[in-house]
């Protein structure tokens, strides 16, 4: 199980290319649903407040991977 | 008088200014008209003419007029007592009508009136003698007795039955009440009369039958005028010398007294009066005579014709004279009175003796004895009585004078004693010290004639020597953190039991390095930078230590210096594992190689960011942009399997040639997962990292999709590496694992850690390993893949982070 944030599209477009601190940026991705979601570290350590607000979220791998070879 | 007075008062008017216009006396006159009768202000001219007074003609217009008749009484009481004064007095009412033009006011305010008023007042009041002396009167007093600033009303009264109310308002249009008081002589009571006599008094015959015309009179009247006229006589001056003193009335007798300050009568009856002299005796001799209130002064003097004695109440006192001999006093003796005598006498052993030379009187005796001169009870010598001898008090030898006078005695100091210029003891004149010079509690050394010398024993020294090599032949004053310093005492004058080597940094920490037999020890240079020092102590009895410092430098390698300033890393472990995989590098000559090493030390992203190579903040140095929630401490990195990863802005075509790149990534975490360490997935190529999935490493470089080899565990060291264009080898830890893969190019894409960056698909294979360090060099042969291992797990380990 892995802890996420789900985000808008919007969002996630807001957030992209954005910095959390000095040296990390923000990666908001998309499960295989398309839906968008960020990491607890980036919701805590983050400078807008309503992120700061999301609850993050308990998924499974196959939410947010598709099932591949490698 | 009246014509006078007010021809006066005009003038004073005149000084003021108000008026072009200041008419005399004036009257009120009635006449016939044919609007009635009308009264109104005249001045009679002469010859039965009058002048109106008109205030419109004139530039401020004045006039007087007698508000009654004058009256003239006497001022006295007693008009007929015999003697009285017969002054007069008389009154003349007078009231001054005016009109005053406003413009020539200093000021036009409702004051007016009574500034002018006040102004005419003081004018009148002003005390002059004129009126007076013109008058021949004993006084005049002019008086303001009322006033009216009322104009209606004063125009009613000064034009009654006009029934009009003239005056201009552009005037001031008032009166004033005045009374002139006049006293004076009944007999220069000035007259404006008309040549007729007016006092019957004067009618009778006062002088050429004078008794029957006052034989006619009463007698009280007689003596009336008979007071008047002759009055009581006066009183009889008294003077004396010329000086008033008293008076007498007319008639009597007057004694003048003459005494003296006893209060007897002095003087002859006679004028003058002759006062007697003065007799003045001493001791009942007559001395002289003086005229009365005369003073004389007699001296008393001495031989000398110096003045002596003192005045008392009765007598001139002359005082004793004083007898001292050699300046002594002689007391009562010495005392001798005025013109006295007295004998002393001077006796030797007595008898009388001595004579009178003259000054003075010379007492001769017979010559003393001899005095005898000890010292300490030894006589010295016998000189003459009075005389003096000097007794020198000297050193052994030589004439030094020794001692001071302290109190009654003649003492000698101590002599201090000191040795090498220490003081060690006092010693008393003509007495001995014996000081004890021991070494080891034995006594030593001898007197050389001029000093005690003990006679040197041996001291150990130590020769400590820092070289770059275990051979001990090339001497070294600095070397490079995690370089090998070796050491080598040689000591002296001593024969070591133990030898004990240590170093002290820059920052004063002293570390151990060696204790033991042994006079040489290694030591791997750790520590903070900068100037240090080398010690070494030797000991043959493990209590007494002799020691020796050399200073010795030691600094980071440049290029970790580098990264330091960049990261501001401080922590020596740190510093220390660095400088060891830098030297290590270099010294295998594999750092030239490296594109890009992460070493992922300082515990944030600010510090794991930066690679080892090229420590710049730039993206051109390859500096990390970590993506995602990274988590970041002590050990390095760890991704969240979820949207981490982290870009390194490598792009292999700029740093790498065809079938000569190796990467690798150290992991401490062991997950079996298809997940990416390291990796960038073009559709034409692919160069990756997969340390673990489903029980296979995978290593992917320059080609494409390949079969992985089996794995134990994702831990430790993982390298892909191509160094030809057929093969792939992947090293697990140094387990190689060749594959056969042909080359495809270059991915020409920037490499991602803990992810692949990934053109061809959505996925790029987030990693939730944890990463101690990562690299991108060339491609890496067996040989140099073990020397590249070596050197990484030896920082791993230094780091304590190895798995």
């Amino acid at each position: 199980m892995y802890k996420i944030v789900y985000i808008t599209e919007i969002q996630a477009e807001q957030l992209k290319g954005k910095q959390f601190n000095d040296s990390s940026y923000y990666s908001p991705t998309q499960d295989v649903n398309g839906k968008w979601y960020v990491s607890e570290v980036e919701r805590d350590e983050s400078q807008y407040e309503w992120l700061k607000n999301k609850e993050s979220t308990d998924v499974d791998e196959s939410v947010l991977f598709e099932k591949e070879n490698k | 008088m009246l014509k006078a007075i007010i021809t006066y008062l005009n003038l004073k008017l005149e000084l003021l200014n108000y008026f072009d216009l200041t008419r005399c006396l004036v009257e009120l006159k009635e006449s016939e008209t044919d609007n009635g009768t009308l009264k109104q202000p005249v001045e009679y001219i002469s010859n039965g003419e009058f002048d109106v007074i008109n205030f419109d003609e004139f530039n401020g217009v004045s006039y007087w007029r007698l508000r009654d008749e004058p009256s003239t009484e006497r001022t006295e009481t007693q008009k007929y007592r015999a003697g009285a004064k017969n002054n007069i007095e008389t009154t003349i009412p007078l009231r001054l009508v005016f009109a005053v033009p406003r413009t020539k006011l200093t000021e036009d305010d409702a004051y007016s009136f009574d500034r002018i008023r006040q102004t005419m007042v003081k004018q009148f009041a002003i005390d002059d003698e004129v009126l007076k002396n013109q008058l021949g009167a004993i006084s005049v007093r002019i008086t303001q007795v009322g006033s009216n600033s009322k104009p209606k009303e004063v125009w009613e009264e000064e034009t009654e039955g006009t029934g009009t109310f003239e005056p201009k308002y552009e005037t001031v249009f008032g009166s004033i009440d005045v009374d002139v008081v006049v006293i004076s002589d009944h007999e220069c009571l000035p007259t404006e009369c008309d040549d007729v006599e007016s006092d019957i008094l004067r009618a009778f015959d006062w002088c050429g039958n004078t008794a029957v015309t006052v034989g006619r009179l009463t007698q009280l009247q007689q003596t009336c005028i008979s007071d008047y006229l002759c009055g009581s006589p006066d009183p009889v001056q008294i003077q004396v010398n010329g000086t008033n003193t008293e008076t007498a009335a007319s008639g009597t007798t007057y004694n003048q007294e003459i005494e003296n300050t006893d209060g007897t009568a002095v003087g002859t009856a006679a004028n003058p009066s002759v006062v007697g002299d003065s007799d003045i005796s001493f001791n009942g001799n007559l001395y002289a005579s003086i005229p009365a209130e005369k003073a004389t002064d007699f001296s008393i003097h001495d031989e000398d014709d110096n003045d002596v004695g003192t005045l008392t109440p009765s007598d001139i006192e002359i005082a004793n004279s004083t007898v001292t001999i050699n300046g002594s006093s002689l007391g009562s003796t010495g005392s001798v009175l005025a013109e006295g005598s007295v004998d002393i006498p001077v006796n030797l052993d007595g008898s009388p003796a001595g004579s009178w030379d003259g000054d003075s009187w010379e007492v001769t005796s017979a010559p003393c004895a001899d005095a005898t001169v000890q010292l300490n009870g030894v006589n010295m010598t016998d000189i003459p009585s009075g005389s003096t001898e000097n007794i020198e008090v000297r050193q052994e030898t030589g004439a030094t004078l020794v001692g001071s006078k302290q109190g009654q005695y003649w003492r000698i100091d101590d002599s201090p004693i000191s040795i090498n210029g220490s003081q060690v003891a006092d010693v008393a004149s003509e007495e001995s010290l014996d000081i004890s010079v021991l070494q080891g509690g034995s006594p030593v050394g001898s007197w050389s004639g001029s000093a005690w010398v003990v006679p040197a024993t041996a001291c150990p020294s130590i020769a400590l020597g820092s070289y770059s090599d275990s051979g001990f032949t090339n001497p070294i004053t600095e070397t490079e953190i995690s370089e090998t310093v070796y050491l080598k005492a040689v000591a002296s004058d001593i024969t070591p039991s133990k030898y004990r080597f240590l170093y002290e940094s820059s920052d004063s920490i002293p570390q151990l390095i060696y204790e033991g037999a042994n006079d040489n020890a290694s030591w791997v240079a750790i520590g903070a930078s900068g100037a240090g020092r080398f010690f070494c102590h030797v000991t043959d009895n493990d209590d007494d230590w002799s020691g020796r410092s050399e200073d010795f430098t030691i600094n980071n390698d440049p290029d970790v210096q580098d990264f330091l300033d960049e990261t501001g890393i401080t922590d020596n472990t740190i510093i220390f594992a660095l400088n060891q995989l830098v030297n290590g590098f270099k010294s295998d000559g594999d750092w030239s190689d490296i594109n890009a090493f992460y070493p992922f030390v300082g515990g944030t992203a600010a510090t794991h960011k930066y690679n080892l190579k090229d420590p710049r903040d730039l993206d051109a140095a390859f500096r990390l942009d970590f993506f995602g929630g990274w988590t970041h401490g002590e050990n390095g990195i760890k991704g969240n399997g979820t949207n981490t990863y982290a870009d390194t802005h490598l792009v292999d075509s700029a740093v790498a040639s065809a079938s000569d790149e190796s990467f690798g990534i150290y992991s401490r975490t062991d997950v079996d997962a298809l997940q990416a360490d390291m990796g960038a997935d073009t559709p034409y190529a692919k160069s990756n990292i997969v340390s673990r999935y489903s029980g296979d490493f995978y290593a992917r470089n320059q080609g494409t999709y390949v079969l992985g080899s089996a794995t134990s565990d994702s831990l430790g060291l993982f390298i892909s590496s191509r160094i030809n264009s057929s093969e792939v080898d992947g090293y697990n830890n140094g387990t190689l694992h060749t594959i056969s893969d042909a080359q495809l190019g270059l991915t020409n894409i920037s490499y991602y850690i803990g992810a692949v960056h990934n053109t061809t698909g959505p996925q790029l294979y987030y990693s939730t390993r944890e990463y101690g360090c990562a690299f991108h060099t060339v491609g890496l042969s067996v040989a140099a893949e073990a020397r590249v291992r070596d050197r990484i797990n030896t920082f791993m380990t230094a780091l304590g982070r190895n798995v």
